[in-house]
């Protein structure tokens, strides 16, 4: 049932027992130069490298500062053991709980910076330890570090041999796949890519991403914090280099050779540049070049790394048979479980039975909301109101202010002045996933699905996001969630989608899919961002009526469009913006029911008529050209 | 008194380097959106290349004019060769390239110069000037000219001059300068050419009373990053503020606290200030339009 995530990390058990069997034969095979005391440097890089990996590969965050927790690690291994004498099973302890500590902290400040930002943050934060390390030689020794004899005491026995580091570092590598693989299991993993694919979009849909790039942030810092802590005593020494920048990037080498987004890409980018390293070294300074060429000729060619290169060897080797193609990414699961979906009753589209209830609240309520950006007033003192079980349409031409007060009130943009709030409640001061999460649902003009995923996994987004924390994970609660997604799309007669890859479908499909995303969760409101716009008549069709059930379920709906057809036929209320303000309210009849009416729309205090004839034309021809937008 | 007027005067020199370096990765970054971790790299190109010419008993002038000419060879052929083709790349991959690159210039000068310091003497060797007890030699002197000159000289550039004006627009949307008719290709390697062009001329004025090794690169780069960021990846002449204002920092930690404190210190501070300054200038964490 683990197909929610990409094939390549599906069968998590069966490669982590291929891995372990690789480990443990490697150094057997008398490769030449790869001895055990090697075997187990590679393990432990592999390992540090693991972390740098599960942030980059998973959610996007590029760390160029990996060293500084290894070094870390190695020096609170190297402070507690010498110079307070702690038994070592205590020095390892306090090496990853300091260390993982010291990522909360630094995590605190690091992730809310964007792309590079955050990757040269690292990248000077490890030049800064490596720099503190060197400023205070009486506790840290100084350039030359710190040193001990090379015994691990567990207190259950001591390692000393080649041999016993490296079942070491085998067992360390595996406690870090472990934990790697469940980190990514299942919702976690879906999280992750959303976050990645489209931070926004993760927040919209009640991802608090701060938390959840700070709790992967902590959780990477867990595999150079292992890592670390067990080098010092193997390598018999730890050295401000080892905490600093060129450490640093090397790790991150590691994984680019390897592959990242590969479980195994830290430690197969390990074995070839450390063994290459080692074959090549025997005079001189190769291993500075070794490690350039490597590393460009991997990235310049092989955008998956030597895991990506291999497995695409392999496909191409086992022929188009056996390729997986975006259709095929999980077929046999989908279908089984359409089947399953046909079998049981569908759930409501919405909570009907509690629209009376619903009725009597105070839905959506906008009071005065301005936005200005620079000095341009996108949105100027615009109120409005949008009941349960109603549908309210919000029209006006390009850049009167729409898109803008859906992103105040969907909590994206911050509003200048005035409020918004629902059922009562002040929402104001809340970002974009408290919102989502206290029941106010989007779509975008543009859909924003994560195109790796399955159209069935987008939609069980739309429920995981905004539940809970990211840690918490049920398979109970999936299972359901996959199930209702499922039967979202078969009411829609859309179950063929459910196993395609967004980013395979057209435009037509991606907004149905978003809409449904959006949807799922049964929100109190939903903003709609023009989602008639690049349909067909068909699915104009289609749209009109699951706006109507979604109306007869008690929902708020807010919608934006250019098409007059649409509107009139479907909303209670109509509100017609220009120049940020709202310049007429009516009921759809009288706005848009007749071609006066629509003649005269802008009209008024506007004064923009002049520019606008009519909205239909330029319906049409926005319509016409949606696919270009954005 | 004059501890304060020598740290000012060390810092002067310091943070001129520092500026070229924030204004080598600014320029490049305004023509290709790339973040150059390579940038450093030309400083120690044109450094060891002109110590090892002075050894081999070329003279100083011609030695440095070679350096400063090969730094900027070198930038230009990193665009062209390197970037040209894989601008559509996302910015974590190229990022990774432009450290690749940088790698493969230390590994390159770890094989053919090996890991001795290298330096070379000074251009102006004329008596210190004296100010109040304080030192500073005419080459740092000349040194905080160039960087001034430079520095002013680009601003006027990029506010006054059509070319200029025209590499801001292609900075701030290359497709659309693109289709207006600028060359936004020639934009980059000018922008590039330049970049390479700083790193020699610093490396020229500084290695004298600095000395250069093979990884001298990657820490001036990150001090220039840090500039550069502190401009906001944009502007030449906060750039060129930004870089003394860094080594002034350094400077006073140095002379009244402890040199080893220097580093730490001065990267903890920006760290913080750098995220203050991008938390209260952005819009939304990680945002597109919606």
């Amino acid at each position: 049932m683990n197909e929610l995530v990409p094939r390549r990390l599906g069968r998590p058990q069966a490669l982590l027992t291929a891995l372990v069997v690789v480990l443990l034969v490697l150094p057997v095979l008398g490769l030449p130069r790869l001895s055990l005391n090697l075997g187990a440097t590679i393990v432990l890089f592999g390992l540090a490298a693991t972390g740098l990996n599960l942030m980059l590969g998973y959610a996007g965050m590029l760390s160029l500062g990996g060293a500084l927790y290894l070094g870390a690690s190695g020096y609170i291994v190297a402070l507690t053991t010498q110079r307070w004498g702690w038994p070592m099973p205590g020095a390892l302890l306090a090496a990853l709980a300091g260390t993982l500590l010291l990522a909360v902290v630094l995590g605190l400040v690091l992730v809310g910076l964007s792309g590079h930002y955050f990757a040269v943050a690292n990248l000077g934060l490890a030049v800064a330890l490596g720099g503190l390390l060197v400023a205070f030689p009486e506790v840290t020794g100084g350039t030359s570090g710190l040193t001990t004899n090379r015994v691990l005491d567990l207190g259950i026995g001591t390692v000393s041999s080649d041999a016993g580091w490296y079942l070491v570092a085998v067992a360390a590598a595996v406690i870090g796949l472990l934990v790697f693989n469940w980190t990514v299991a299942g919702k976690r993993g879906r999280i992750l890519r959303l976050v990645r694919a489209d931070e926004l979009a993760a927040n919209v849909l009640g991802v608090r991403t701060f938390r959840t790039k700070l709790l992967v942030y902590v959780i990477a810092a867990f595999f150079p914090a292992l890592a670390g802590a067990l080098l010092f005593p193997f390598d018999g020494l730890v050295t401000p280099d080892g905490a600093g920048a060129v450490q640093s990037v090397q790790l991150v080498a590691l994984i680019v050779v390897g592959g990242v987004g590969y479980r195994l890409g830290g430690f197969t980018g390990a074995l070839v540049i450390l063994w290459l390293q080692a074959l090549v070294d025997t005079s001189g300074n190769w291993s500075l070049l070794i490690y350039a060429i490597v590393f460009l000729l991997v990235a310049f060619y092989a955008p998956g790394g030597i895991i990506g290169a291999l497995r695409e060897g392999w496909q191409r080797l086992a022929g188009p048979g056996s390729r997986p193609t975006a259709a095929a990414a999980a077929p046999p699961d989908a279908t089984t479980r359409d089947q399953q979906a046909d079998e049981g009753p569908p759930p409501p589209v919405a909570p009907g039975a509690q629209a009376a209830d619903l009725r009597e609240r105070a839905g959506l309520v906008v009071q005065g909301v301005s936005k200005s950006f620079g000095g341009v007033a996108a949105v100027r003192n615009v109120s409005l109101e949008v009941k349960p079980g109603t549908i309210v349409a919000l029209i006006g031409s390009n850049g009167a202010g729409k898109s803008t007060l859906v992103n105040v009130i969907s909590g994206i943009d911050r509003p200048d002045a005035g409020a918004v709030l629902l059922d009562g409640r002040d929402l104001t001061g809340l970002r974009a996933p408290e919102r989502t999460r206290a029941g106010i649902a989007r779509t975008f003009q543009v859909p924003r699905l994560v195109d790796e995923l399955t159209i069935a996994d987008n939609l069980v987004l739309g429920e995981e996001a905004a539940e809970g924390s990211f840690l918490r994970r049920s398979r109970a609660r999936e299972e359901k969630h996959r199930q209702q997604a499922l039967a979202r799309l078969a009411e829609g007669g859309l179950s063929e989608l459910a196993g395609r890859r967004a980013g395979s479908l057209g435009t037509g499909e991606r907004k149905f899919a978003e809409l449904v995303r959006a949807l799922i969760a049964n929100p109190a409101v939903c903003l709609l961002d023009e989602p008639a716009v690049g349909l067909s008549l068909e699915e104009i069709e289609h749209l009109s009526e699951w706006l109507l059930a979604l109306r007869a379920g008690g929902a708020a709906v807010l919608v934006i469009d250019h098409n007059l057809d649409f509107i009139h036929r479907l909303a209670d209320v109509v509100y017609v913006m220009d120049l940020g303000q709202i310049i007429k309210t009516g009921t759809a009849h009288e706005l848009v029911g007749t071609r006066d009416a629509r003649a005269s729309l802008l009209s008024g205090q506007g004064g923009r008529s002049q520019e606008n004839h009519g909205m239909e034309g330029r319906s049409q021809e926005n319509g016409g050209r949606h696919g270009e937008r954005d | 008194m004059a501890l304060f007027l020598q740290t000012i005067f060390s810092s002067l020199v310091n943070g001129s380097v520092y500026a070229l370096m924030g204004v080598g990765i600014v320029l490049c970054y305004r023509s290709s959106r790339i973040v150059n971790l390579a940038q450093g790299e030309t400083f120690m190109v044109a450094g060891i290349l002109t110590a090892k010419m002075v050894a081999w008993g070329v003279p100083l002038g011609f030695a440095g004019l070679t350096g400063i000419v090969a730094a900027t060879l070198a930038s230009l052929l990193f665009e062209r060769v390197v970037l040209r083709t894989r601008l559509s790349w996302a910015p974590e991959r190229l990022i990774i390239v432009t450290v690749g690159v940088a790698f493969l210039a230390e590994g390159l000068a770890d094989r053919l110069a090996g890991a001795d310091q290298y330096g070379f003497g000074n251009v102006l060797n004329g008596s210190p000037v004296i100010v109040a007890g304080a030192a500073i030699s005419q080459q740092g002197v000349l040194l905080v000219a160039v960087t001034l000159v430079i520095g002013v000289g680009l601003v006027w550039f990029f506010r006054r001059t059509l070319l200029g004006q025209a590499m801001t627009a292609s900075a701030e949307n290359p497709q659309a300068s693109a289709l207006l008719g600028v060359n936004i290709g020639l934009m980059r390697q000018i922008s590039f050419g330049l970049a390479g062009l700083l790193g020699g001329v610093s490396a020229f004025l500084l290695v004298p009373s600095a000395t250069v090794t093979f990884n001298s690169g990657l820490p001036l780069t990150l001090n220039g990053f840090a500039v550069a960021a502190f401009a906001n990846m944009t502007y030449p002449g906060r750039a060129l503020a930004g870089g003394i204002a860094l080594a002034l920092g350094e400077g006073f930690v140095g002379s009244y606290l402890s040199p080893t404190l220097e580093t730490p210190l001065v990267f903890g501070v920006l760290l913080v200030a750098g995220v203050v300054y991008l938390a209260r200038s952005e819009r939304f964490a990680g945002a597109r339009r919606a």
